[in-house]
């Protein structure tokens, strides 16, 4: 599209959320650019993953319009906009447990998949090819994260930290343009952290990825976003280069001032 | 290719082979126990599709067998005899050929039937969850039920009789054979992972953009397709039908297959079935001694013992490959 | 119009007989999240009892008010001790499992129920006691009220008045809302879940008992198997109101009583037990809480 340099991959216009009179976000707007890793932070309940849940269609916005590559998204099922090309990783780890590290990944292949319940029936030459490349393509993947050695091991027997990267790859195997990843450094410790960080970037390098990413903790995100919004009851409160962000006095009273962000975690 | 056309053939010849001997080999009481045996298979490894694999909640598993039932039945009666009859019957094997050709058409016309309802079925899990899902499958097998009850021409409540007795060992196991094969190879591929995706997270399944509902529907389809099958060749076997055959006892009986061989387990569904087929009969020589029926009293306190102990089922989610490593199959075409 | 206020008049009876089988399936799955199948048979269970009470104390023979009152009382402490007995064997070693394993179990009983009923009472239906003479109240042209239907009507509603003070307005009672609001919570607040749980078997077997000593009364054919459809109906009522909300299942089974009744007296009764199944996917597809449920959505 020769559009795509000049408007946003990801744009939203006055995104609302209310839950039975209780605004969740409030005009909510954002414009993704191509290749940009943009930062969404504030404190717990500011409604960060309401706008996730918003992006990928598990909840339909009150108010408000997302457009990707010129397609709005407001009344498509989450399967659809993963299709168009937004993939997402959830806060609360949700791998398919009970089976292999392997299948997790196979299945972010899911949309690629161009065979028949009549060829798997009858397991045809087509049906093979597709297999083998598929398994292939995710032993790569699980590569990027040293992951293959678990391929046979049911995802819930990981670490916690494989756990969360786990989910990451099966997002990718989607073939994203956009990566939407919520708190994908919950319960990590520093220095997995820091080598997550350095991946999610070299990621965004190797897979030509958009990358919206929340964060609860802001010194995590100073480091790698070149943008950051800052949610906080809602509201988007501010939104800048990291710098920025930092010094900027009602940030740090959105943080500080609700009796601190970090106890609430 | 060639080594699928090989192996089919195989199993044909040796069905075939299989369809002389065994008759010959037991009496007819035994026959009919290995008859229901295989029937039950195809019933529990299809109503696994639904609970097992894909984790949703069907209880109206009858339902689709008795569609499947009438519907062949209906088919061959008013349709094929009459056609048959056109011909003589000199029992050459072109004329058996042809007999059988029609009633391999006739158990597929019902098989689709059955997969209609299913279709008609499944959309409703468009909105509802879990137990609710269930109560609906639950209500729609004692609907067609008491559809079937007022239906004259296909009997009512007196029940079907003339169906023809086409169906044999051949083609009960020939289809339990198939039904099973394709299970499997469901669960190997792309579209048998998105069912159990659908099991264990809907909300991630969606999220890596399986359809999920159409998924579910896919499942109910195959599933009754397939019981619509079991109806079909119960049906032209014993040669008569009654609504009251599908009963939800009788759904329960292959949710029953399904737990006791775990969920989600082919292989544990197929020894499920054989155990639950043969176990009362296996405790007739009991009730000859008491002079009571107790078996109808040991068959619930056995399943009762089998959830207090092993709630998992005998198989629990494994398949009889995971514990006898050397019947893995190499994974190439 | 006399025939409808006649059907009328039988639909709520019928219908406060379902509401009190109802109410048992509504509380056990507010509370365990299951479909207790055996409860139909604990409602057949109590027909079987209150037969065999009856004729061993001699009211079998003698119809008198008393007498029918020690039965009802008898039949529902013989099957509060049996839905006690059930959920503290059966249901309670199950808990923590998955729960369609609690659901095969709830069937296994059920079938254990009407497998041995059919072996201790024998299969043939057989024919409740007459304990309270049958007579007409009173007519009002085609219209005929029995005291039958006065007695069921009235004992249903006192029952469930009762409940309602049970459940609102003692410390039991609201530790039961507790439980099935969400167990671990509960059990923080130092309630002892066990108990509540088996209060609940005790208090739905025995409305179920009362139901079964009523429907003694009116339709005095009794067989081992009478609870499988009856229950399932009076189970497709408490979903139809809502299932877990005890006003629902209430207002659900006056529902499926009163078109139940409409079905078989202008149309045909062949379809009499299609019809409730029907209702129910209609409301389901409509409303997938039933009436008075409410949503609940999964958080992400």
């Amino acid at each position: 599209m020769s559009t795509l340099d000049q408007r946003s991959l990801l744009e939203t216009i006055s995104l609302t959320m209310r839950f039975a009179g209780l605004v969740a976000v409030s005009n909510f707007n954002l414009q993704l650019q191509k290749n940009e890793l943009v930062g969404l932070i504030g404190p717990n309940g500011a409604g960060k993953t309401t706008v996730f849940n918003m992006l990928t269609g598990v909840y339909r916005p009150s108010d408000g319009k997302m457009i990707l590559d010129d397609k709005p998204l407001n009344d498509l099922k989450p399967h659809n906009i993963t299709r168009l090309g937004m993939a997402r990783t959830f806060q609360n780890i949700r791998l398919f447990k009970d089976l292999s590290v392997l299948d997790n990944v196979r299945l972010g292949h899911h949309i690629h998949f161009n065979y028949g319940l009549l060829a798997t029936a009858l397991q045809t030459k087509h049906f093979y090819k597709e297999e083998a490349s598929t398994q292939e393509h995710s032993l790569e993947l699980l590569k990027i994260f040293d992951l293959e050695k678990y391929q046979d091991l049911q995802a819930k027997n990981l670490p916690y930290g494989a756990q969360r990267k786990l989910e990451i790859l099966r997002a990718l195997a989607t073939r994203p343009k956009i990566l939407l990843l919520d708190e994908p450094a919950a319960g990590l410790n520093h220095k997995e952290t820091e080598e997550l960080m350095q991946t999610i970037q070299k990621l965004r390098q190797d897979f030509d990825l958009t990358i919206l990413l929340i964060e609860h903790d802001m010194k995590l995100v100073m480091g790698i976003c070149e943008r950051i919004l800052v949610l906080d009851h809602g509201e988007t409160i501010a939104q800048g280069k990291p710098k920025e962000i930092q010094s900027n006095p009602i940030v740090i009273k959105a943080y500080l001032g609700d009796g601190g962000g970090e106890a609430q975690t | 290719m060639k080594k699928q056309i090989l192996t089919f053939l195989i199993i044909s010849i040796l069905l075939f082979l299989g369809n002389f001997i065994v008759p010959a080999m037991m009496n007819p009481y035994l026959f009919m126990i290995l008859i229901y045996c295989g029937i039950n298979i195809i019933m529990g490894v299809s109503l696994n599709i639904i609970n097992g694999i894909t984790g949703q909640f069907s209880i109206g598993h009858a339902g689709f067998m008795a569609v499947g039932g009438y519907v062949s039945a209906a088919i061959s009666f008013y349709v094929l005899m009459p056609l048959l009859s056109l011909f003589p019957s000199d029992n050459t094997i072109l004329s058996l050929f042809f007999q059988n050709a029609l009633f391999v058409a006739s158990l597929l016309l019902g098989g689709l039937g059955a997969a209609l309802f299913g279709y008609l079925v499944g959309l409703p899990s468009l909105h509802l969850r879990g137990d609710y899902l269930g109560i609906v499958t639950l209500g729609f097998g004692e609907i067609i039920r008491v559809i079937i009850l007022n239906l004259d021409f296909i009997g009512g409540a007196r029940g079907f009789t003339g169906i023809p007795a086409w169906s044999n060992f051949f083609w009960i196991y020939f289809f339990a054979v198939a039904v099973v094969m394709v299970s499997f190879r469901l669960l190997g591929s792309s579209h048998g992972r998105a069912l159990l995706s659908i099991r264990e997270d809907e909300i991630a399944a969606e999220s890596i953009g399986i359809p999920i509902t159409r998924y579910k529907v896919k499942a109910f389809v195959l599933s009754s397709f397939f019981a619509g099958i079991a109806g079909g060749l119960f049906a032209h076997f014993i040669g008569y039908l009654n609504p009251s055959s599908f009963t939800f006892i009788k759904s329960f009986e292959a949710i029953i297959i399904v737990v006791l061989g775990g969920m989600g387990s082919i292989s544990g569904a197929i020894v499920a079935a054989v155990i639950t087929t043969i176990l009362p009969e296996a405790l007739r020589p009991l009730q000859e001694f008491t002079r009571t029926d107790f078996r109808m009293v040991i068959y619930p306190l056995l399943l009762l013992t089998l959830m207090l102990t092993r709630p998992q089922g005998l198989f629990g989610n494994k398949e009889l490959s995971d514990v006898l490593p050397f019947l893995k199959r190499k994974k190439s075409p | 119009m006399e025939e409808f206020v006649q059907h009328l008049i039988n639909g709520i009876s019928l219908g406060s007989i379902y509401g009190l089988v109802a109410i048992g399936y509504t509380m056990v799955y507010g509370i365990l999240k299951l479909i207790n199948f055996a409860h139909g048979d604990v409602y057949m269970m109590s027909t079987f009892f209150g037969f065999y009470f009856a004729r061993w104390l001699g009211f079998a023979y003698t119809p008198s008010v008393i007498g029918a009152l020690i039965i009802l009382f008898l039949a529902m402490a013989a099957c509060a001790l049996l839905g006690f007995t059930i959920e503290r064997f059966a249901y309670r070693p199950l808990r923590k499992m998955p729960r369609l394993n609690l659901l095969i179990t709830a069937i296994g009983v059920s079938l254990l129920l009407e497998n041995g009923g059919q072996i201790l009472f024998g299969a043939d239906p057989k024919f409740f006691p007459e304990l309270i003479q049958r007579a007409e109240l009173f007519r009002i042209g085609d219209i005929s009220i029995s005291n039958f239907q006065v007695i069921i009507i009235v004992v249903s509603l006192s029952f469930m008045a009762l409940l309602q003070y049970i459940i609102f307005h003692t410390k039991t009672g609201k530790a039961m809302q507790a439980v099935s609001f969400h167990h671990e919570n509960a059990s923080l607040m130092g309630i002892d879940i066990d108990r509540i749980i088996s209060f609940t078997f005790v208090l739905g077997s025995a409305l179920a008992a009362a139901a079964g000593i009523l429907v003694g009364l009116a339709y005095p054919r009794i067989d081992p198997l009478m609870g499988v459809l009856f229950g399932l109906k009076a189970f497709v009522a408490a979903v139809l109101g809502g299932i877990g909300s005890v006003p629902g299942a209430i207002v659900g089974a006056l529902i499926m009583g009163l078109s139940e009744e409409m079905v078989v007296g202008y149309f045909s009764s062949t379809y009499r037990d299609a019809l409730a199944f029907f209702l129910l996917i209609v409301i389901l597809l409509v409303k997938p809480t039933g009436l008075f449920g409410k949503s609940t959505s999964e958080k992400v």
